[in-house]
């Protein structure tokens, strides 16, 4: 993991403004051409296709202008470059989230939260593990009472 | 109404409506302080222990339970960036940078003070104006509706972060997210790849995605960093001089608040959202907005918990929901024997003077707990950065469970968290998107039903004169900020 001393993942904003810029053109076009599996024809303005289309040329037209002041700030002088620290850290913590809603189904609420929240923990940054097996009992206590007990969750 | 006001306080009068409403506060912060649980949840599940009760009492303890809830929900807000209710939401712009400065008592002192005023005056002008108000807004229709949701979106110029740009392409992604679910008016499924989508993308858990979850990257990024200690907070007596520089602020963001939200289905996030893009455009120092401006926390706060007195007076008035909390309400009132609408005041005038007086006695307990909290709250910003990061991004995936009980909400949440961390970084702020899934539907559906209703003829929309003044207005705020002075550098004006 990154120290304080280190200065992360650094890339121009350009580039993460072109490639934001692209999947949004890719979401229009998805909502352009999903239309014509819902679409009757020949209500206008009234049918279901109608707010969807216009949503969709507005944000085509609009990531475009985005896209094109990216490859701008990418081919031009610097501007503000976009930053990650612990870089490594950002990346493991996302994986680990993704994987929580993969594993609880499979594994069942309090085993999967424990493991993984010490796991997260660890990735945080929180290196004295007593502290964290403290942390993570007092939350899974806390989250029986509170959602289990009090409020009559069914948790997985 | 005098004779109404006695007859609810004689029925008031009792240790069992006493006991109502202090378990209606107590119920309502935890609800409200607990992420994924919105007012109507919490109406919804305390409906139950109402069975037993009189009819006032179960009414003082919802209705309270309600206001308590609608504040609470700031909280976790400011502590850690997680809305306790989707209106708190507005409040974590400027409430958690504040917290960041070390500035959390501050943030909750001014929270709970705007709150009380907002709530307070809000209930004087609703005992006052709740039947004629309510019946004006029964005379929109779809063009009125679709005017002024469109003046509502019109607010992202306010929203807008350094780029216009940025949160115009923000509030379009937001847009294309509403469109995904069942076809408000033809019923045909768009977009759906998975029956979870059926009624859309669930608000709470997205809006949990958006603010919370994409901040947890920003914790853990900066999780070796040292803690910003903790700024004394006053004494009492000082804390409530806190909010002496914000009285117009307050007044202004109370009568946007309860103005929105006396228009049906305008709830607490569309009251927050309009009352904070207001005070944007009255602030001196405009671009301090979202960076830990006290305005912005004061603003939301009074516009939020104004809505709670507002959305009331159509439910009383009219019969009809002011939001969904008062949707459920008017279900716990029919579970009693107690049919809201104009006949309410003849045939059991108890009642909506018995939440008048609850609005009015429960506040000054709310103030107490709440300056009481804030220097306990306040040591939550002190548990360590790596263990904080942990727990809000549990609380978040568990918050997001709890409002659907679906794991497919935690997806909904962990998908809005990653895409809003990459476009924060690019200062595509949260706030436009979450302003278009609020509207969005409600865009779409007055839309198409204005034009259904005119056999397709688009000059409907200028059809109706408040409509057009809608119209006016929504250009004018959008346009309002290319053309307005530059603010002084020094903040002054």
């Amino acid at each position: 993991m990154n120290g304080p001393g280190h200065a992360g993942f650094v890339v121009r904003a350009g580039v993460v403004e072109t490639v934001v810029a692209v999947s949004l053109i890719a979401v229009a076009a998805w909502l352009w051409f999903g239309c014509y599996s819902f679409d009757e024809g020949g209500r206008g303005l009234m049918g279901a296709a109608a707010f969807p289309r216009g949503v969709a040329v507005l944000l085509g037209l609009s990531s475009l202008v985005l896209g094109a002041k990216g490859v701008r700030q990418m081919v031009g002088p610097g501007t503000d470059p976009v930053t990650v620290r612990r870089p490594s850290a950002v990346l493991l913590a996302a994986v680990l989230i993704v994987l929580y809603p993969l594993l609880l189904p499979r594994f069942g609420f309090y085993p999967t939260t424990g493991v993984w929240l010490l796991a997260l923990l660890w990735c945080a940054g929180q290196r004295n593990i007593l502290w964290a097996l403290v942390t993570v009992l007092v939350f899974l206590v806390v989250v029986k009472l509170v959602f289990q007990m009090a409020m009559g969750i069914p948790l997985p | 109404m005098w004779h109404g006001f006695v007859q609810a306080f004689s029925e008031m009068a009792s240790w069992s409506v006493a006991r109502a409403m202090l378990f209606g506060i107590l119920a309502g912060y935890f609800v409200g302080a607990t992420p994924g649980k919105s007012s109507s949840i919490g109406i919804a599940l305390a409906l139950p222990f109402t069975f037993s009760m009189s009819p006032v009492a179960s009414v003082v303890m919802l209705v309270t339970l309600y206001m308590a809830s609608e504040y609470a929900g700031a909280i976790p807000a400011i502590l850690v960036n997680t809305p306790g209710i989707p209106a708190a939401a507005v409040t974590a712009i400027d409430g958690y940078p504040m917290r960041l400065r070390g500035e959390a008592g501050t943030a909750l002192t001014l929270s709970i003070l705007s709150a009380a005023f907002a709530s307070t005056t809000s209930t004087i002008l609703l005992i006052f104006t709740a039947t004629w108000m309510a019946t004006v807004a029964l005379t929109f229709g779809p063009v009125e509706y679709f005017a002024i949701a469109v003046l509502g979106l019109s607010l992202v110029s306010s929203l807008s972060g350094r780029s216009m740009l940025a949160s115009m392409v923000g509030l379009l992604f937001g847009l294309a997210v509403g469109v995904i679910g069942t076809d408000p008016i033809d019923g045909v499924n768009r977009y759906v790849f998975t029956d979870s989508l059926l009624s859309g993308v669930e608000f709470i858990p997205a809006l949990i995605g958006l603010f919370a979850l994409s901040g947890v990257f920003v914790m853990i990024e900066e999780s070796d960093l040292a803690i910003e200690p903790l700024k004394e907070l006053p004494s009492v007596k000082g804390q409530f001089g806190l909010i002496k520089p914000h009285f117009w602020n307050l007044v202004r963001s109370t009568l946007v608040g309860y103005l929105v939200s006396i228009v049906p289905g305008h709830g607490a996030t569309i009251s927050a959202v309009v009352s904070y893009a207001v005070q944007k455009r009255w602030s001196r120092n405009p671009e301090t907005f979202g960076s830990g401006n006290p305005e912005g926390v004061v603003a939301s706060e009074a516009g939020a918990n104004a809505s709670v007195p507002a959305a009331l007076a159509p439910m009383l008035a009219l019969g009809i929901p002011g939001s969904a909390s008062t949707a459920v309400l008017i279900g716990a009132l029919t579970l009693h024997g107690v049919q809201p609408g104009p006949l309410i005041f003849v045939r059991t005038p108890e009642v909506p003077y018995s939440i008048f007086l609850a609005l009015l006695l429960t506040m000054p307990f709310m103030v107490v707990l709440g300056l009481g909290g804030a220097r306990l709250w306040v040591k939550v910003t002190q548990i360590p950065r790596p263990i904080m990061a942990a727990l809000v991004t549990a609380l978040c995936l568990l918050g997001s469970y709890a409002a659907q009980n679906d794991v497919f909400a935690i997806w909904t949440t962990v998908f809005f968290g990653i895409v809003g961390y990459i476009l924060k970084k690019i200062d595509i702020q949260p706030a436009p998107i979450v302003l278009a899934l609020v509207l969005g539907t409600l865009i779409e559906t007055n839309f198409r039903r204005s034009l259904l209703s005119a056999t397709g003829d688009p000059m409907v929309f200028l059809s109706s004169p408040l409509a057009a003044v809608c119209f006016i207005l929504a250009v004018c705020v959008f346009v309002w900020p290319f053309v307005r002075p530059t603010p002084h550098p020094s903040g002054s004006p």
